[in-house]
């Protein structure tokens, strides 16, 4: 009963992330972005990440802890330097899926991404995570496939992606990739707008 | 029948027996006849078709080579060579298939497709019916004879005969036509004969040298009419043709079905993709999406596609126009064309070249139209007669327009005319 109550408390706290969190560890990222890393996570790899032929900066984050042994959890914040077109923030992340050719090729990629026989868990739509909106989609991987949590926001016109991967099956899942997303931001206010 | 020639008199050269063969000659039999009489512009219809086709390969290959050539990463023959190859038997080779396997079909349908048009053709212009023809091989030529017409050709006007599994066809020197003969019908002595024949009377046999069958003399003519025919006259022909009410009423079914068929491809194009796709979304995903793609993309894709056909159709008559002058163009370097005299009696009307006297009676007739600078005298039987405006000089005209008028509406026929 008291395993059960704890599911239900997680849940609750994965959902509205009202938990108070201990921030271990503060890293800059590339393009003036920021994040707080939950307790036993670390960056693998330079914090400036590596720049991929797609013209992609990748920052690859791993998860130590004891919990994170079972789960083998870890997230990957994916950046572009290229500024995207349009108004402000959240509209050039509506303007992301808008068609649905676009919807269609993401969830490909998602699907692909988590390998064969993998299921939508939570479609693709624009969810609120912290003070942003973020474009979101989670899949269900077949047994002893990672599942993956894929969220996309624009911050100061900048594209950031987060891709993380857990082998957890229960309903709560990627909650430190969530705490990660909503400690996102630009490491001073006065940088905004300098794009 | 009253106004078949009188036998000639017999030549001097040793000439096959004069014998006659009677025929019914059907519409399968003149679908053959005009398929035979045009078949060097079907094979080039066919050829062009293939050389379009071999355009297309050629472009997609040289795309396929330039995209292998970057994907290998433009260090040497070798990666560019293993890159292509499996790029050609991969899914970035796709296309090709894809428009080439639709093409050859068309390719190996295209003869039957020409014979279909050809049945809907004549279907249209009532020319489907069995007739019976009498033909009488002389000496000196050939008399062919219907119920209203009959034809005396020369041995200078015929071309030889041409065998086929199911019909002998007796060719004609510089004339659009061709005799069509029903094999079924004819006995294996028949065959004989008529080849024997064939071999004197031609353009290049003894035969010439023989007087072509008498024609039976009718006194004064009421109005005589000389011309050259042009290729311009043979174009007007054939743009009559173009707008006839069939041809009309299949041009827009096909226009009809143009737009169908657009509406139909974006949609296909995707599921074919789709389809295709070995990472594909599964069905319960994708349909949702793909029912969005009709709202947010499909109708402008469908409304381009609609725009192309809509000016393909405002561009249509030009193309129709055109497409008469280049067909006319070419039926005018396989034909010389002959001065040809029109003679109207009472009872029947004649049309004369050198060595060639058609007669037909008034009853041959089904209506007149006049069309730019052109009459055009419809047979029942074939194709209409064309009479320029330049051959009706002076007073011919009214003439000429009181005694066709008169004849064709005596014999209770429709006259009609079109812009």
């Amino acid at each position: 009963m008291r395993t059960l109550a704890l599911v239900v408390a997680r849940a609750i706290a994965g959902v509205l992330l009202v938990l108070p969190v201990a921030h271990a560890e503060t890293v800059s990222l590339p393009y003036d972005l920021m994040i707080d890393l939950p307790e036993g996570w670390r960056v693998d790899g330079p914090e400036q990440g590596k720049l991929g032929t797609d013209g992609l900066r990748r920052v690859q984050l791993i998860c130590a802890t004891e919990a994170c042994e079972k789960t083998q959890e870890t997230c990957t914040v994916l950046m572009r330097r290229k500024p995207i077109e349009g108004d402000d923030d959240a509209a050039k992340v509506r303007a992301l899926y808008e068609s649905p050719f676009q919807r269609y090729l993401r969830l490909r990629a998602v699907l692909r991404n988590t390998r064969r026989d993998a299921e939508i868990l939570k479609p693709l739509e624009l969810v609120k995570i912290g003070e942003r909106d973020w474009y979101r989609v989670e899949t269900d991987a077949r047994h002893n496939y990672k599942s993956g949590f894929f969220a996309e926001t624009v911050v100061n016109g900048l594209y950031v992606g987060t891709i993380c991967k857990s082998c957890e099956t229960g309903a709560v899942r990627h909650q430190d990739g969530l705490r990660i997303l909503t400690s996102l931001k630009l490491r001073a206010l006065k940088a905004a707008g300098a794009h | 029948m009253g106004i078949l020639p009188a036998v000639p008199r017999p030549s001097e050269a040793a000439s096959p027996e004069p014998f006659a063969i009677d025929a019914t000659i059907t519409l399968e039999d003149r679908i053959a006849a005009a398929l035979f009489l045009y078949r060097d512009l079907f094979a080039t219809a066919r050829r062009r078709w293939l050389m379009v086709l071999a355009w297309i390969v050629i472009v997609l290959l040289f795309v396929m080579g330039f995209q292998a050539w970057e994907g290998s990463g433009k260090d040497g023959l070798q990666a560019f060579a293993t890159r292509f190859f499996s790029d050609l038997t991969g899914i970035p080779g796709l296309p090709l298939p894809l428009i080439l396997v639709p093409a050859a079909i068309y390719y190996l349908l295209q003869p039957a497709i020409v014979r279909r048009r050809l049945r809907l053709w004549y279907r249209d212009e009532k020319l489907d019916q069995p007739f019976t023809g009498h033909y009488r091989f002389e000496a000196g030529g050939l008399v062919s004879a219907t119920a209203d017409q009959t034809s005396v050709t020369a041995c200078r006007r015929l071309g030889g005969i041409a065998e086929t599994a199911g019909h002998v066809f007796i060719q004609l020197k510089d004339i659009e036509d061709v005799i069509v003969l029903p094999k079924p019908q004819l006995s294996p002595d028949q065959v004989e004969k008529l080849k024997a024949w064939a071999s004197l009377c031609h353009v290049d046999g003894p035969g010439t040298t023989l007087p072509a069958p008498e024609s039976e003399t009718s006194g004064e003519p009421n109005l005589t009419i000389r011309f050259v025919p042009t290729e311009a006259d043979r174009a007007a022909t054939l743009t009559w043709q173009q707008e006839r009410p069939g041809m009309r009423r299949r041009r827009w079914r096909g226009f009809a079905m143009a737009f169908l068929v657009a509406a139909a491809i974006p949609p296909l194009l995707i599921v074919f993709a789709w389809l295709l796709d070995p990472q594909r979304v599964p069905l319960r995903y994708t349909v949702p999406l793909f029912a969005e793609m009709f709202v947010t993309d499909f109708w402008k894709w469908i409304l381009g596609f609609w725009a192309i056909i809509g000016v393909i159709v405002l561009l249509h008559p030009w193309m129709r126009r055109s497409h008469a002058r280049q067909i006319s163009k070419q039926l005018h370097k396989r034909l010389r064309y002959y001065e040809t005299e029109f003679r109207f009696y009472v009872d029947h009307l004649d049309t004369l070249q050198d060595g060639l006297h058609n007669r037909f009676r008034w009853a041959a007739f089904d209506g007149l139209e006049r069309k730019d600078d052109y009459f055009l005298l419809r047979l029942r039987l074939g194709e209409p007669l064309t009479v320029p405006m330049r051959a009706l000089d002076g007073d011919r005209l009214a003439i000429f327009e009181r005694l066709v008028k008169d004849h064709i509406e005596t014999a209770g026929n429709k006259i009609g005319e079109t812009a």
